[in-house]
């Protein structure tokens, strides 16, 4: 096979010819870098769906869809029942869980201590006959969940297994792009 | 034989000056019943509200502790804790605290004496009443710490630690549902009275899960 047929049959990266010659390697480095990233992009997309924050509700629970301002709502106790009249149970993970530091920052918009006098102060106020309910753990989560009527929580996207019922917010689900809870 | 002038006007004024003092009187002692009405209908109000925010507590936390329990029973048949990070992990120790109740209402009623202006049978209710809360608080208490102690899992034996638990819970559990059943009889109660006593009915309260839901669209 002479060369000039391995170049007819094997395609080649070739940059055109009218591109200067000095300029070339400049060109094949930037399409090898170009190259590089596209894995690096796909796994980053793959673990941000990994670190996504999924919201679970009872598997009998009617809901399938909130806006993130309704999410609020009912995270913040403003809204206690369902639409279905039944009572909404927060389930929240105890302190230093990383799930809960994006549910603060991201829903609440409070730190630990403005979240503690959040819901005192409800309490006190007697618009709450309680604050959330401690988990210390995904799996405490999914199986509190799974049998309290009116339940919801958050858990890692990777963590909700099973039978979990995950909610879409704003019509996304933790995988989606542009899930807001990431 | 003609009274002298100043012997009636001795007497009109003698008169004037007793009916005077009974209207005083007569005034003074119904602003104090009305006084003791109001203070006995504010009571009876305070009591409504307390007894529906401890009975919304109840109601808020049983289903918890409900829950807790099927998982302790489903660890105990598995035997899958044996540590005490295993057990804060599946249980967890705060989830086993019984509701905090509210006892306000007697405490001021008691301070104002203002349970002396209530009947005896509603004296009598309301007493029960917040004997079973205390007994409720006191039994709990002595419970939780006594689950402190047998889940420090020192003789490796977590099926104790379990076990404890949720004998611990199903007592809170049960007692839970008695309490919510004394304050809903207690509530009836009092609402009866209020209404005896003339005073408008008492509106739902915000924690109270007789709440109308809230429109969503999350469907």
């Amino acid at each position: 096979m002479t060369h000039s047929t391995m170049n007819r049959t094997v395609p080649r990266l070739v940059v055109s010819n009218r591109v200067p010659r000095y300029v070339r390697p400049f060109v094949y480095v930037a399409l090898c870098v170009a190259a590089l990233c596209v894995p690096t992009h796909v796994a980053t997309a793959q673990a941000n769906s990994r670190s996504a924050i999924a919201i679970v509700v009872n598997p009998k629970s009617s809901v399938t869809n909130l806006s993130f301002a309704e999410l609020r709502r009912i995270f913040l106790g403003e809204q206690q029942f369902w639409p279905d009249r039944s009572k909404v149970t927060l389930l929240v993970r105890a302190p230093v869980a990383h799930e809960r530091a994006i549910v603060l920052d991201e829903i609440y918009r409070m730190d630990e201590d403005q979240f503690r006098q959040y819901w005192i102060g409800k309490m006190f106020r007697a618009e709450v006959a309680g604050g959330p309910k401690i988990v210390y753990s995904s799996d405490m989560a999914m199986n509190l969940v799974g049998v309290i009527p009116g339940s919801i929580t958050f858990v890692l996207a990777s963590a909700a297994t099973g039978d979990a019922k995950i909610i879409r917010i704003d019509g996304k689900l933790p995988s989606d792009p542009g899930y807001p809870l990431k | 034989m003609r009274k002298p002038a100043w012997l009636a006007e001795v007497i009109v004024q003698s008169i004037a000056v007793t009916v005077s003092i009974l209207l005083a009187l007569w005034v003074d002692q119904w602003k104090q019943k009305r006084a003791a009405r109001d203070l006995a209908t504010e009571s009876i109000s305070n009591f409504i509200t307390e007894i529906r925010q401890n009975k919304a507590r109840i109601d808020d936390v049983l289903p918890y502790h409900e829950a807790i329990r099927s998982m302790l029973k489903q660890a105990e048949s598995s035997h899958s804790i044996h540590t005490q990070a295993e057990f804060e992990r599946t249980i967890g120790i705060d989830g086993l605290r019984p509701p905090s109740l509210l006892q306000t209402a007697w405490q001021t009623a008691v301070t104002t004496g203002a349970l002396a202006h209530l009947d005896y049978n509603t004296v009598a209710a309301l007493s029960l009443t917040y004997t079973i809360q205390d007994r409720f608080r006191e039994d709990s208490r002595s419970g939780f710490q006594s689950i402190l102690q047998a889940t420090d899992f020192k003789a490796g034996d977590g099926d104790m630690a379990v076990r404890s638990a949720d004998n611990y819970l199903r007592e809170v559990v049960n007692s839970e549902n008695d309490l919510h059943a004394t304050y809903a009889q207690a509530e009836q109660t009092l609402a009866l009275k209020l209404k005896g006593m003339g005073a408008p009915a008492q509106p739902a309260d915000s924690a109270h899960p007789t709440q109308q839901p809230q429109p969503t669209t999350g469907q």
